[in-house]
Protein backbone atom coordinates (compact mmCIF):
# COMPACT_ATOMS: atom_id res chain seq x y z
CA UNK A 1 0.00 0.00 0.00
CA UNK A 2 1.22 3.43 -0.92
CA UNK A 3 1.51 6.03 1.83
CA UNK A 4 0.71 9.47 0.43
CA UNK A 5 1.14 12.69 2.38
CA UNK A 6 -1.01 15.70 1.54
CA UNK A 7 0.41 19.02 2.61
CA UNK A 8 -0.04 22.67 1.85
CA UNK A 9 0.31 26.01 3.50
CA UNK A 10 -2.36 27.74 5.53
CA UNK A 11 -5.39 28.61 3.36
CA UNK A 12 -4.27 26.46 0.43
CA UNK A 13 -7.50 24.41 0.54
CA UNK A 14 -6.27 21.11 1.94
CA UNK A 15 -9.62 20.44 3.60
CA UNK A 16 -11.48 20.66 0.30
CA UNK A 17 -8.95 18.32 -1.33
CA UNK A 18 -9.27 15.88 1.57
CA UNK A 19 -13.06 15.87 1.18
CA UNK A 20 -12.77 15.06 -2.52
CA UNK A 21 -10.34 12.21 -1.85
CA UNK A 22 -12.73 10.90 0.82
CA UNK A 23 -15.66 11.02 -1.62
CA UNK A 24 -13.75 8.96 -4.18
CA UNK A 25 -13.09 6.38 -1.45
CA UNK A 26 -9.56 7.11 -0.32
CA UNK A 27 -8.96 6.86 3.46
CA UNK A 28 -7.61 10.10 4.89
CA UNK A 29 -5.76 10.52 8.18
CA UNK A 30 -6.01 14.11 9.43
CA UNK A 31 -2.85 14.56 11.47
CA UNK A 32 -3.68 18.04 12.75
CA UNK A 33 -7.04 16.85 14.04
CA UNK A 34 -5.48 13.80 15.67
CA UNK A 35 -2.80 16.00 17.24
CA UNK A 36 -5.47 18.18 18.82
CA UNK A 37 -7.17 15.09 20.24
CA UNK A 38 -3.86 13.96 21.68
CA UNK A 39 -3.69 17.05 23.86
CA UNK A 40 -6.53 15.52 25.89
CA UNK A 41 -4.30 12.54 26.73
CA UNK A 42 -3.11 12.88 30.41
CA UNK A 43 0.44 11.83 29.53
CA UNK A 44 0.68 14.52 26.83
CA UNK A 45 -0.94 17.11 29.10
CA UNK A 46 1.64 16.38 31.79
CA UNK A 47 4.49 16.70 29.30
CA UNK A 48 3.10 20.05 28.12
CA UNK A 49 2.60 21.21 31.68
CA UNK A 50 6.13 20.20 32.65
CA UNK A 51 7.61 22.35 29.90
CA UNK A 52 5.22 25.32 29.64
CA UNK A 53 3.69 25.36 33.13
CA UNK A 54 0.00 26.04 33.69
CA UNK A 55 -0.04 29.20 31.59
CA UNK A 56 -1.14 27.30 28.44
CA UNK A 57 -4.11 25.64 30.15
CA UNK A 58 -7.62 26.99 30.51
CA UNK A 59 -9.91 26.84 33.55
CA UNK A 60 -11.13 23.38 32.56
CA UNK A 61 -7.51 22.22 32.64
CA UNK A 62 -7.50 21.69 28.87
CA UNK A 63 -4.72 22.95 26.63
CA UNK A 64 -5.65 26.37 25.28
CA UNK A 65 -4.36 26.31 21.70
CA UNK A 66 -4.26 30.10 21.42
CA UNK A 67 -2.12 30.38 24.53
CA UNK A 68 0.07 27.52 23.34
CA UNK A 69 0.52 29.20 19.96
CA UNK A 70 1.52 32.43 21.71
CA UNK A 71 4.04 30.52 23.84
CA UNK A 72 5.80 28.93 20.88
CA UNK A 73 5.66 32.17 18.89
CA UNK A 74 9.20 33.35 18.29
CA UNK A 75 10.58 30.51 20.40
CA UNK A 76 12.15 27.78 18.27
CA UNK A 77 13.07 25.66 21.25
CA UNK A 78 9.48 25.65 22.48
CA UNK A 79 8.27 24.75 19.00
CA UNK A 80 10.76 21.91 18.73
CA UNK A 81 9.71 20.69 22.17
CA UNK A 82 6.01 20.64 21.37
CA UNK A 83 6.72 18.70 18.18
CA UNK A 84 8.76 16.19 20.18
CA UNK A 85 5.83 15.75 22.54
CA UNK A 86 3.11 15.43 19.92
CA UNK A 87 4.57 13.83 16.78
CA UNK A 88 5.45 10.41 18.25
CA UNK A 89 1.91 10.11 19.49
CA UNK A 90 0.47 11.19 16.15
CA UNK A 91 2.60 8.66 14.26
CA UNK A 92 1.67 5.93 16.69
CA UNK A 93 -1.96 6.62 15.89
CA UNK A 94 -1.20 6.85 12.17
CA UNK A 95 0.47 3.44 12.15
CA UNK A 96 -2.47 1.91 13.95
CA UNK A 97 -4.83 3.57 11.51
CA UNK A 98 -2.77 2.27 8.57
CA UNK A 99 -3.17 -1.30 9.75
CA UNK A 100 -6.94 -0.83 9.58
CA UNK A 101 -6.73 0.46 5.99
CA UNK A 102 -4.12 -1.84 4.45
CA UNK A 103 -6.54 -3.18 1.88
CA UNK A 104 -6.55 0.12 -0.04
CA UNK A 105 -4.25 0.97 -2.95
CA UNK A 106 -3.16 4.03 -1.07
CA UNK A 107 -4.03 6.21 1.92
CA UNK A 108 -3.55 9.90 2.55
CA UNK A 109 -1.94 11.53 5.58
CA UNK A 110 -2.94 15.18 5.73
CA UNK A 111 -0.66 17.56 7.62
CA UNK A 112 0.25 21.20 7.15
CA UNK A 113 3.88 20.76 8.16
CA UNK A 114 5.44 17.68 6.58
CA UNK A 115 8.61 19.25 5.17
CA UNK A 116 9.06 21.66 8.07
CA UNK A 117 9.26 18.76 10.51
CA UNK A 118 11.29 16.65 8.06
CA UNK A 119 8.67 13.92 8.02
CA UNK A 120 8.78 13.31 4.25
CA UNK A 121 10.76 10.11 4.63
CA UNK A 122 7.70 8.49 6.27
CA UNK A 123 5.81 8.63 2.95
CA UNK A 124 6.06 7.19 -0.54
CA UNK A 125 4.60 10.21 -2.28
CA UNK A 126 3.79 13.78 -1.33
CA UNK A 127 1.08 16.02 -2.79
CA UNK A 128 1.36 19.76 -2.25
CA UNK A 129 -1.79 21.88 -2.46
CA UNK A 130 -0.60 25.16 -3.92
CA UNK A 131 -2.30 28.54 -4.02
CA UNK A 132 -1.01 32.11 -4.35
CA UNK A 133 -0.43 33.89 -1.06
CA UNK A 134 -3.06 36.54 -1.86
CA UNK A 135 -5.70 33.85 -2.41
CA UNK A 136 -4.70 32.05 0.79
CA UNK A 137 -4.81 35.27 2.76
CA UNK A 138 -8.35 36.04 1.53
CA UNK A 139 -9.52 32.52 2.35
CA UNK A 140 -8.13 32.54 5.87
CA UNK A 141 -9.45 36.00 6.67
CA UNK A 142 -12.88 34.90 5.45
CA UNK A 143 -12.72 31.52 7.22
CA UNK A 144 -11.16 32.43 10.56
CA UNK A 145 -11.87 36.15 10.73
CA UNK A 146 -8.26 36.95 11.55
CA UNK A 147 -6.18 39.95 10.58
CA UNK A 148 -3.60 39.86 7.77
CA UNK A 149 -0.87 40.29 10.42
CA UNK A 150 -2.11 37.21 12.24
CA UNK A 151 -2.10 35.29 8.95
CA UNK A 152 1.52 36.21 8.30
CA UNK A 153 2.46 35.21 11.86
CA UNK A 154 1.00 31.77 11.31
CA UNK A 155 2.45 31.45 7.81
CA UNK A 156 6.00 32.32 8.84
CA UNK A 157 6.56 28.82 10.31
CA UNK A 158 5.72 27.22 7.00
CA UNK A 159 8.06 26.75 4.08
CA UNK A 160 7.35 28.91 1.05
CA UNK A 161 4.85 27.36 -1.32
CA UNK A 162 7.42 27.17 -4.13
CA UNK A 163 9.77 25.12 -1.96
CA UNK A 164 7.04 22.69 -1.07
CA UNK A 165 5.98 22.33 -4.68
CA UNK A 166 9.58 21.73 -5.68
CA UNK A 167 9.94 18.93 -3.12
CA UNK A 168 6.51 17.36 -3.73
CA UNK A 169 5.75 14.57 -6.18
CA UNK A 170 2.42 16.08 -7.24
CA UNK A 171 1.09 19.61 -7.15
CA UNK A 172 -2.59 20.54 -6.95
CA UNK A 173 -3.21 24.11 -8.07
CA UNK A 174 -6.07 25.42 -5.99
CA UNK A 175 -6.11 29.08 -6.95
CA UNK A 176 -9.88 29.18 -7.47
CA UNK A 177 -9.46 29.45 -11.22
CA UNK A 178 -8.37 25.97 -12.18
CA UNK A 179 -10.66 23.00 -11.75
CA UNK A 180 -9.61 20.98 -8.73
CA UNK A 181 -11.46 17.71 -9.28
CA UNK A 182 -9.90 16.88 -12.67
CA UNK A 183 -6.43 17.45 -11.16
CA UNK A 184 -7.28 15.18 -8.24
CA UNK A 185 -8.66 12.50 -10.56
CA UNK A 186 -5.45 12.62 -12.62
CA UNK A 187 -3.32 12.19 -9.47
CA UNK A 188 -5.66 9.46 -8.22
CA UNK A 189 -5.23 7.52 -11.47
CA UNK A 190 -1.47 8.03 -11.44
CA UNK A 191 -1.09 6.78 -7.86
CA UNK A 192 -3.54 3.91 -8.32
CA UNK A 193 -1.69 2.61 -11.36
CA UNK A 194 1.84 3.13 -10.02
CA UNK B 1 -29.97 164.33 -29.00
CA UNK B 2 -26.68 163.38 -27.42
CA UNK B 3 -25.75 159.81 -27.64
CA UNK B 4 -25.49 158.33 -24.20
CA UNK B 5 -22.46 156.18 -23.27
CA UNK B 6 -24.22 154.48 -20.37
CA UNK B 7 -24.37 150.73 -20.69
CA UNK B 8 -28.09 150.60 -19.81
CA UNK B 9 -28.81 152.07 -23.19
CA UNK B 10 -27.51 148.85 -24.64
CA UNK B 11 -29.53 146.94 -22.17
CA UNK B 12 -32.60 148.80 -23.25
CA UNK B 13 -31.82 147.88 -26.82
CA UNK B 14 -31.37 144.26 -25.86
CA UNK B 15 -34.62 144.22 -23.82
CA UNK B 16 -36.49 145.47 -26.78
CA UNK B 17 -35.65 142.16 -28.59
CA UNK B 18 -37.06 139.76 -25.93
CA UNK B 19 -40.80 140.28 -26.60
CA UNK B 20 -40.17 139.46 -30.26
CA UNK B 21 -38.69 135.97 -29.38
CA UNK B 22 -41.48 135.16 -26.91
CA UNK B 23 -44.01 136.01 -29.51
CA UNK B 24 -42.42 133.53 -31.94
CA UNK B 25 -42.56 130.73 -29.35
CA UNK B 26 -46.17 131.46 -28.62
CA UNK B 27 -46.96 131.27 -32.33
CA UNK B 28 -45.36 127.84 -32.55
CA UNK B 29 -47.42 126.57 -29.63
CA UNK B 30 -50.65 127.84 -31.10
CA UNK B 31 -49.75 126.22 -34.40
CA UNK B 32 -49.04 122.90 -32.67
CA UNK B 33 -52.34 123.00 -30.79
CA UNK B 34 -54.16 123.71 -34.02
CA UNK B 35 -52.45 120.75 -35.66
CA UNK B 36 -53.49 118.48 -32.79
CA UNK B 37 -57.05 119.71 -32.89
CA UNK B 38 -57.09 119.22 -36.65
CA UNK B 39 -55.67 115.71 -36.28
CA UNK B 40 -58.22 114.92 -33.61
CA UNK B 41 -61.08 116.03 -35.81
CA UNK B 42 -59.57 114.17 -38.72
CA UNK B 43 -59.44 111.02 -36.57
CA UNK B 44 -63.05 111.49 -35.47
CA UNK B 45 -64.11 111.83 -39.07
CA UNK B 46 -62.13 108.75 -40.07
CA UNK B 47 -63.47 106.68 -37.17
CA UNK B 48 -66.97 107.64 -38.19
CA UNK B 49 -66.42 106.14 -41.61
CA UNK B 50 -67.38 102.54 -42.50
CA UNK B 51 -64.60 99.94 -43.01
CA UNK B 52 -64.66 96.29 -44.13
CA UNK B 53 -62.58 94.05 -41.80
CA UNK B 54 -61.84 90.36 -41.55
CA UNK B 55 -60.62 88.36 -38.55
CA UNK B 56 -59.42 84.76 -38.36
CA UNK B 57 -60.21 83.22 -34.97
CA UNK B 58 -58.68 80.06 -33.51
CA UNK B 59 -61.56 78.10 -31.96
CA UNK B 60 -61.64 76.47 -28.54
CA UNK B 61 -64.54 75.35 -26.37
CA UNK B 62 -65.55 75.57 -22.75
CA UNK B 63 -68.19 73.82 -20.68
CA UNK B 64 -68.12 70.54 -22.57
CA UNK B 65 -71.02 68.34 -21.33
CA UNK B 66 -69.89 66.48 -18.22
CA UNK B 67 -70.71 63.06 -19.61
CA UNK B 68 -68.55 63.63 -22.70
CA UNK B 69 -64.99 64.55 -23.55
CA UNK B 70 -63.87 66.79 -26.39
CA UNK B 71 -61.24 64.73 -28.18
CA UNK B 72 -60.91 66.51 -31.50
CA UNK B 73 -61.84 69.92 -32.95
CA UNK B 74 -62.62 69.49 -36.64
CA UNK B 75 -63.17 73.17 -37.43
CA UNK B 76 -60.22 74.73 -35.74
CA UNK B 77 -60.59 78.24 -37.22
CA UNK B 78 -63.40 80.64 -38.09
CA UNK B 79 -63.14 83.65 -40.38
CA UNK B 80 -65.46 86.57 -39.61
CA UNK B 81 -65.87 89.47 -42.04
CA UNK B 82 -68.02 92.56 -41.52
CA UNK B 83 -68.25 96.25 -42.24
CA UNK B 84 -68.47 98.62 -39.29
CA UNK B 85 -67.68 102.10 -38.21
CA UNK B 86 -64.11 102.78 -37.20
CA UNK B 87 -65.26 103.52 -33.62
CA UNK B 88 -66.76 100.05 -33.27
CA UNK B 89 -63.80 98.31 -34.86
CA UNK B 90 -61.47 100.15 -32.48
CA UNK B 91 -63.62 99.20 -29.48
CA UNK B 92 -63.67 95.56 -30.63
CA UNK B 93 -59.91 95.53 -31.00
CA UNK B 94 -59.39 97.09 -27.59
CA UNK B 95 -61.84 94.97 -25.61
CA UNK B 96 -61.92 91.57 -27.29
CA UNK B 97 -59.33 89.14 -28.61
CA UNK B 98 -59.29 89.03 -32.37
CA UNK B 99 -57.14 85.90 -32.56
CA UNK B 100 -58.78 83.25 -30.35
CA UNK B 101 -62.40 82.57 -29.55
CA UNK B 102 -63.60 80.33 -26.75
CA UNK B 103 -67.11 79.12 -27.36
CA UNK B 104 -69.17 78.29 -24.30
CA UNK B 105 -71.04 75.13 -25.28
CA UNK B 106 -73.64 75.83 -22.59
CA UNK B 107 -74.96 78.60 -24.85
CA UNK B 108 -75.38 76.39 -27.93
CA UNK B 109 -77.51 73.52 -28.95
CA UNK B 110 -75.17 70.63 -29.68
CA UNK B 111 -76.33 68.45 -32.52
CA UNK B 112 -75.13 64.93 -33.22
CA UNK B 113 -74.16 64.51 -36.87
CA UNK B 114 -73.01 60.90 -36.84
CA UNK B 115 -71.43 58.63 -34.23
CA UNK B 116 -69.24 60.85 -32.08
CA UNK B 117 -69.26 63.81 -34.49
CA UNK B 118 -71.17 66.85 -33.24
CA UNK B 119 -71.80 70.38 -34.42
CA UNK B 120 -73.19 73.72 -33.27
CA UNK B 121 -74.92 76.38 -35.33
CA UNK B 122 -73.02 79.61 -34.89
CA UNK B 123 -75.66 82.13 -35.93
CA UNK B 124 -75.55 83.21 -32.30
CA UNK B 125 -71.99 84.41 -32.82
CA UNK B 126 -73.16 86.50 -35.72
CA UNK B 127 -75.97 87.95 -33.62
CA UNK B 128 -73.73 88.69 -30.63
CA UNK B 129 -71.09 90.32 -32.78
CA UNK B 130 -73.65 92.44 -34.61
CA UNK B 131 -75.09 93.64 -31.32
CA UNK B 132 -71.67 94.32 -29.94
CA UNK B 133 -70.57 96.53 -32.77
CA UNK B 134 -74.00 97.98 -33.55
CA UNK B 135 -74.42 96.70 -37.08
CA UNK B 136 -76.97 94.59 -38.85
CA UNK B 137 -76.59 90.83 -38.62
CA UNK B 138 -76.64 90.75 -42.41
CA UNK B 139 -73.41 92.75 -42.47
CA UNK B 140 -71.55 89.97 -40.66
CA UNK B 141 -70.21 87.12 -42.77
CA UNK B 142 -68.92 83.88 -41.26
CA UNK B 143 -66.73 81.42 -43.17
CA UNK B 144 -68.90 78.58 -41.77
CA UNK B 145 -72.40 78.35 -40.42
CA UNK B 146 -71.63 75.39 -38.20
CA UNK B 147 -68.58 74.26 -36.27
CA UNK B 148 -67.84 70.56 -35.95
CA UNK B 149 -65.99 68.63 -33.29
CA UNK B 150 -65.68 65.15 -31.83
CA UNK B 151 -67.17 64.36 -28.43
CA UNK B 152 -66.30 60.96 -26.97
CA UNK B 153 -68.38 59.27 -24.35
CA UNK B 154 -66.77 59.52 -20.94
CA UNK B 155 -65.84 56.18 -19.37
CA UNK B 156 -64.43 55.28 -16.00
CA UNK B 157 -61.51 52.95 -15.32
CA UNK B 158 -59.92 51.98 -12.03
CA UNK B 159 -56.13 51.97 -12.46
CA UNK B 160 -53.20 51.19 -10.20
CA UNK B 161 -51.10 54.02 -8.80
CA UNK B 162 -47.31 53.74 -8.97
CA UNK B 163 -45.01 55.88 -6.91
CA UNK B 164 -42.09 57.77 -8.38
CA UNK B 165 -39.46 58.86 -5.98
CA UNK B 166 -35.83 59.81 -5.94
CA UNK B 167 -34.68 59.43 -2.38
CA UNK B 168 -31.21 59.90 -0.97
CA UNK B 169 -30.97 58.18 2.37
CA UNK B 170 -28.64 58.96 5.19
CA UNK B 171 -25.78 56.44 5.45
CA UNK B 172 -26.98 52.91 6.38
CA UNK B 173 -30.65 53.84 5.96
CA UNK B 174 -32.90 52.50 3.26
CA UNK B 175 -36.52 51.75 2.41
CA UNK B 176 -37.71 48.86 4.56
CA UNK B 177 -40.41 47.81 2.12
CA UNK B 178 -41.99 49.00 -1.09
CA UNK B 179 -43.75 52.29 -0.63
CA UNK B 180 -47.36 52.08 0.53
CA UNK B 181 -49.81 54.11 -1.52
CA UNK B 182 -53.19 55.11 -0.24
CA UNK B 183 -55.38 54.67 -2.17
CA UNK B 184 -53.64 52.06 -4.30
CA UNK B 185 -56.00 52.62 -7.23
CA UNK B 186 -57.80 55.68 -8.55
CA UNK B 187 -60.72 56.23 -10.90
CA UNK B 188 -59.77 57.72 -14.24
CA UNK B 189 -62.47 59.30 -16.40
CA UNK B 190 -61.90 59.77 -20.10
CA UNK B 191 -62.56 58.50 -23.61
CA UNK B 192 -62.46 54.73 -24.02
CA UNK B 193 -59.71 54.96 -26.64
CA UNK B 194 -57.42 56.65 -24.13
CA UNK B 195 -58.43 54.54 -21.14
CA UNK B 196 -57.65 51.37 -23.10
CA UNK B 197 -54.00 52.40 -23.25
CA UNK B 198 -53.81 53.26 -19.57
CA UNK B 199 -52.75 50.57 -17.08
CA UNK B 200 -51.42 52.70 -14.25
CA UNK B 201 -50.94 56.26 -13.14
CA UNK B 202 -47.71 57.60 -11.71
CA UNK B 203 -47.48 60.05 -8.90
CA UNK B 204 -45.55 63.24 -9.42
CA UNK B 205 -41.90 62.55 -8.62
CA UNK B 206 -40.96 62.85 -4.96
CA UNK B 207 -37.42 64.06 -4.34
CA UNK B 208 -36.07 63.68 -0.82
CA UNK B 209 -32.60 63.73 0.66
CA UNK B 210 -30.86 62.76 3.91
CA UNK B 211 -33.80 60.55 4.91
CA UNK B 212 -33.51 58.46 8.08
CA UNK B 213 -37.08 58.06 9.34
CA UNK B 214 -40.55 57.14 8.07
CA UNK B 215 -42.24 59.56 5.70
CA UNK B 216 -45.90 60.27 4.93
CA UNK B 217 -46.27 62.45 1.89
CA UNK B 218 -49.37 63.69 0.13
CA UNK B 219 -48.52 63.80 -3.55
CA UNK B 220 -50.41 64.83 -6.67
CA UNK B 221 -50.97 62.24 -9.38
CA UNK B 222 -49.38 62.83 -12.74
CA UNK B 223 -52.13 63.24 -15.32
CA UNK B 224 -50.65 62.19 -18.65
CA UNK B 225 -53.36 64.00 -20.61
CA UNK B 226 -55.10 66.68 -18.57
CA UNK B 227 -57.29 67.77 -21.47
CA UNK B 228 -58.74 64.28 -21.86
CA UNK B 229 -58.52 62.62 -18.47
CA UNK B 230 -59.84 63.37 -15.02
CA UNK B 231 -58.45 61.61 -11.97
CA UNK B 232 -60.42 60.94 -8.83
CA UNK B 233 -58.84 61.52 -6.36
CA UNK B 234 -56.08 63.73 -7.72
CA UNK B 235 -53.75 63.12 -4.79
CA UNK B 236 -52.57 60.03 -2.91
CA UNK B 237 -50.62 59.49 0.28
CA UNK B 238 -47.21 57.84 -0.06
CA UNK B 239 -45.96 56.11 3.04
CA UNK B 240 -42.24 55.31 3.14
CA UNK B 241 -40.95 53.01 5.87
CA UNK B 242 -37.30 53.69 6.58
CA UNK B 243 -34.97 51.51 8.63
CA UNK B 244 -31.29 51.32 9.47
CA UNK B 245 -29.63 48.43 7.59
CA UNK B 246 -26.52 46.42 8.24
CA UNK B 247 -24.50 43.98 6.16
CA UNK B 248 -24.28 40.40 7.37
CA UNK B 249 -23.81 36.85 6.16
CA UNK B 250 -24.83 33.33 6.99
CA UNK B 251 -23.51 29.96 5.91
CA UNK B 252 -25.71 27.13 4.74
CA UNK B 253 -25.50 23.78 2.98
CA UNK B 254 -26.24 23.55 -0.71
CA UNK B 255 -29.53 21.70 -1.16
CA UNK B 256 -28.89 18.74 -3.46
CA UNK B 257 -32.14 16.89 -2.76
CA UNK B 258 -33.85 17.63 -6.06
CA UNK B 259 -31.07 16.43 -8.35
CA UNK B 260 -31.45 13.44 -10.69
CA UNK B 261 -28.06 12.06 -9.62
CA UNK B 262 -26.38 11.76 -6.25
CA UNK B 263 -23.65 14.34 -6.25
CA UNK B 264 -21.26 15.94 -3.80
CA UNK B 265 -20.24 19.53 -4.25
CA UNK B 266 -16.98 21.18 -3.20
CA UNK B 267 -17.50 23.15 -1.11
CA UNK B 268 -20.78 21.85 0.26
CA UNK B 269 -21.38 24.94 2.37
CA UNK B 270 -21.68 28.40 0.90
CA UNK B 271 -21.87 31.87 2.34
CA UNK B 272 -24.78 34.18 1.64
CA UNK B 273 -24.01 37.86 2.08
CA UNK B 274 -26.92 40.27 2.41
CA UNK B 275 -28.24 43.49 3.83
CA UNK B 276 -30.80 43.32 6.59
CA UNK B 277 -32.68 45.84 8.69
CA UNK B 278 -31.21 45.93 12.18
CA UNK B 279 -34.59 45.09 13.67
CA UNK B 280 -34.68 41.83 11.66
CA UNK B 281 -31.06 40.86 12.27
CA UNK B 282 -31.80 38.40 15.06
CA UNK B 283 -34.50 36.64 13.01
CA UNK B 284 -32.09 35.35 10.37
CA UNK B 285 -31.55 31.58 10.34
CA UNK B 286 -29.73 29.35 7.87
CA UNK B 287 -32.82 27.16 7.38
CA UNK B 288 -34.64 30.14 5.86
CA UNK B 289 -32.37 29.88 2.83
CA UNK B 290 -32.38 27.31 0.08
CA UNK B 291 -29.48 27.25 -2.35
CA UNK B 292 -29.58 24.81 -5.23
CA UNK B 293 -27.39 24.13 -8.26
CA UNK B 294 -28.76 25.22 -11.61
CA UNK B 295 -29.05 22.01 -13.61
CA UNK B 296 -31.47 23.08 -16.32
CA UNK B 297 -29.92 22.31 -19.75
CA UNK B 298 -26.77 20.97 -18.07
CA UNK B 299 -25.29 17.54 -18.75
CA UNK B 300 -23.96 16.53 -15.33
CA UNK B 301 -21.58 14.05 -16.98
CA UNK B 302 -19.95 16.81 -18.98
CA UNK B 303 -20.12 19.81 -16.64
CA UNK B 304 -17.18 20.63 -14.37
CA UNK B 305 -18.90 23.23 -12.23
CA UNK B 306 -22.46 23.92 -11.17
CA UNK B 307 -23.75 27.43 -10.87
CA UNK B 308 -25.70 28.10 -7.67
CA UNK B 309 -28.86 30.06 -7.20
CA UNK B 310 -30.92 31.21 -4.22
CA UNK B 311 -34.45 29.82 -4.46
CA UNK B 312 -35.65 30.57 -0.94
CA UNK B 313 -34.75 33.44 1.33
CA UNK B 314 -36.41 35.58 3.96
CA UNK B 315 -38.40 38.47 2.52
CA UNK B 316 -36.66 40.96 4.73
CA UNK B 317 -33.15 40.58 3.34
CA UNK B 318 -31.88 42.33 0.24
CA UNK B 319 -28.81 42.78 -1.98
CA UNK B 320 -27.94 39.14 -1.38
CA UNK B 321 -25.09 37.39 -3.13
CA UNK B 322 -23.45 34.06 -2.60
CA UNK B 323 -19.82 33.00 -2.32
CA UNK B 324 -18.80 30.97 -4.21
CA UNK B 325 -21.19 31.41 -7.09
CA UNK B 326 -20.34 27.99 -8.52
CA UNK B 327 -18.94 24.74 -7.18
CA UNK B 328 -17.12 21.70 -8.46
CA UNK B 329 -18.89 18.41 -8.00
CA UNK B 330 -18.57 14.65 -8.21
CA UNK B 331 -21.30 12.25 -9.21
CA UNK B 332 -21.50 9.43 -6.68
CA UNK B 333 -22.24 6.11 -8.39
Amino acid sequence: MIKVALTGNIGSGKSTVVKIFSVIGIPVFCADLEAKLLYKNPVIKKAVSDYFGNTVFNKQNEVDFKKLANSVFNDENALRKINEIIHPGVFKKYNAWMKQHNSYDYTIHEAAIIFENKLEHHFDMIINVSAPEKVRLERVIKRDGISPEHFYERARYQLPDDNKSHKADYILFNDGKQFLIPQIMDIHKAISTS
Amino acid sequence: MKKSNKPYHRTDNRNSLIPTRNMKRSDNLIFLVCIIIAAFFWLLIKLAEIYPVSYNYKISYSNVPVEKRLTNIIDTALNISFTARGYDILRLNMTESTEAMTIDLDDYKIENIINDKYSINIDLIKEELANYININESDVELSKNTLQFILDELYEKEVEVKGRHLIEFKDQFDLYEKELLSPQTVAVFGPLSVLDTLDFIYTEEIRLSNIYKDQNIKVRLYNPSPELLNLEPEKVTVQLRVERFTESYIETDIDLSGLPETIRTFPSVIRINFKVAQKDFSNIQAKQFKIVPEIENIDLNEAKRLRLKIVEKPDFIRNEWIVPTDVEFLIIK
